[in-house]
């Protein structure tokens, strides 16, 4: 816990200035989740904004401040999904679809202005969102929390109020996917490479 | 000159299919006893399918760790705070103006009904029949004894 239940009890009895300290406590740890989670700088902040709104007309509905944080991630993982669901009704044009950073990133690396480490992550960050594409919203939530963010199974079955075997099974499955789509890559990447030797 | 380098090269070729002809017969199919390789074969593909699966497995882990690195938490923007409080505000503002609504929305069916209410009691109030029951009794009946009357049946 980031901060004292006490502070989340103030909170929840209407107390605003409480209820800022514990937005500046998560917040970080919050944007970082989402944006992991979407894979768009420029929306992270919006969609932020969103999970704390929406913690702010439903802090009163929790039962205790012991299960604020599973609470919080929830409303992270609904907000998320919501945002992904969007996203995917717009698919618009293909330029478009790429976020400002991918747009940024790829005229600063046509001017030979990015160094070596920040082509690196560019890339990281493109296989990885390419990959999760092959699984559906929820999937991708579900094991980019897991296999990104690091949750364990009991965080994600407090999260989820699913059982901790339907969770296994389910991530299971988003996993073999994944590899499917990750041999694949790779297999067209050696492909690529041996056609140009 | 060129009669001399293809008969060299003739000869080469001869020497490289002799050379194959040698390998074929040294490596026959039942070069490795069969015994062992039945045992073994594919037990040992399974074991290199696992390896190489397992390889795969550990490269995505590393592709998922080193995304985490790739996308740390970004610092928010001076403007976050502010910018949720507008919204919550706008948030308050947009179900107070929704349940000023109902409530005007209310009053006007209130309103309505009372004036239904008012109209139905009014009409209500007028009589329905301007004469008693026995008048309307008597009128209806007068006829009729007159009738009977006249034509000698009552006695």
């Amino acid at each position: 816990m980031l901060v004292e239940f006490e502070l989340i009890d103030r909170a929840r009895s209407g107390d605003d200035g409480a209820f800022s300290q514990v937005v500046q406590a998560y917040r970080k740890r919050i944007l970082g989740t989402i944006a992991r989670l979407i894979g768009r700088p420029e929306d992270v902040e919006d969609v932020g904004q969103e999970v704390f709104l929406r913690l702010y007309y439903s802090l009163e509905q929790l039962r205790t401040a012991e299960v604020f944080e599973p609470w919080l991630y929830r409303l992270t993982v609904n907000a998320a999904y919501d945002y992904l669901r969007r996203q995917k009704r717009r698919q618009e044009s293909r330029m478009s679809d790429l976020s400002e950073q991918q747009v940024m990133m790829a005229d600063a690396a046509a001017g030979g202005k990015l160094n070596a480490e920040e082509q690196r992550r560019g890339k990281v960050r493109e296989q990885v969102e390419a990959l999760l594409e092959h699984v559906s919203e929820e999937d991708r939530i579900l094991l980019t929390l897991k296999e990104v963010e690091g949750l364990s199974l009991k965080e994600l079955e407090k999260i989820y109020r699913v059982n901790e075997n339907a969770l296994k099974v389910r991530l299971f499955r988003a996993r073999q996917r994944v590899l499917k789509a990750y041999e694949a890559s790779e297999e067209k990447e050696s492909g690529a490479g041996q056609n140009t030797v | 000159m060129d009669r001399m380098n293809s008969q060299d090269n003739d000869s080469k070729l001869d020497g490289l299919d002799k050379l194959f002809a040698e390998y074929r017969e040294a490596m026959p199919d039942d070069a490795v006893p069969q015994k062992d390789a039945g045992a073994s074969f594919m037990p040992g593909l399974w074991q290199k399918i696992d390896a190489r699966r397992n390889e795969k497995v550990f490269a995505l882990d590393t592709l998922f760790a080193e995304y985490r690195e790739a996308v740390p938490d970004p610092d928010p923007s001076p403007s976050f705070m502010p910018n949720l409080w507008k919204k919550i505000e706008a948030r308050r503002n947009e179900s107070v103006s929704v349940f000023r609504r109902w409530a005007q929305v209310c009053m006007l069916a209130t309103a309505a009904l009372t004036l239904a209410m008012v109209a139905i009691t009014h009409i209500q109030s007028e009589p329905l029949y301007s004469a008693s029951y026995v008048d309307i009794l008597d009128a209806a009946h007068s006829v009729d004894s007159v009738q009977l009357m006249a034509s000698g049946d009552y006695q």
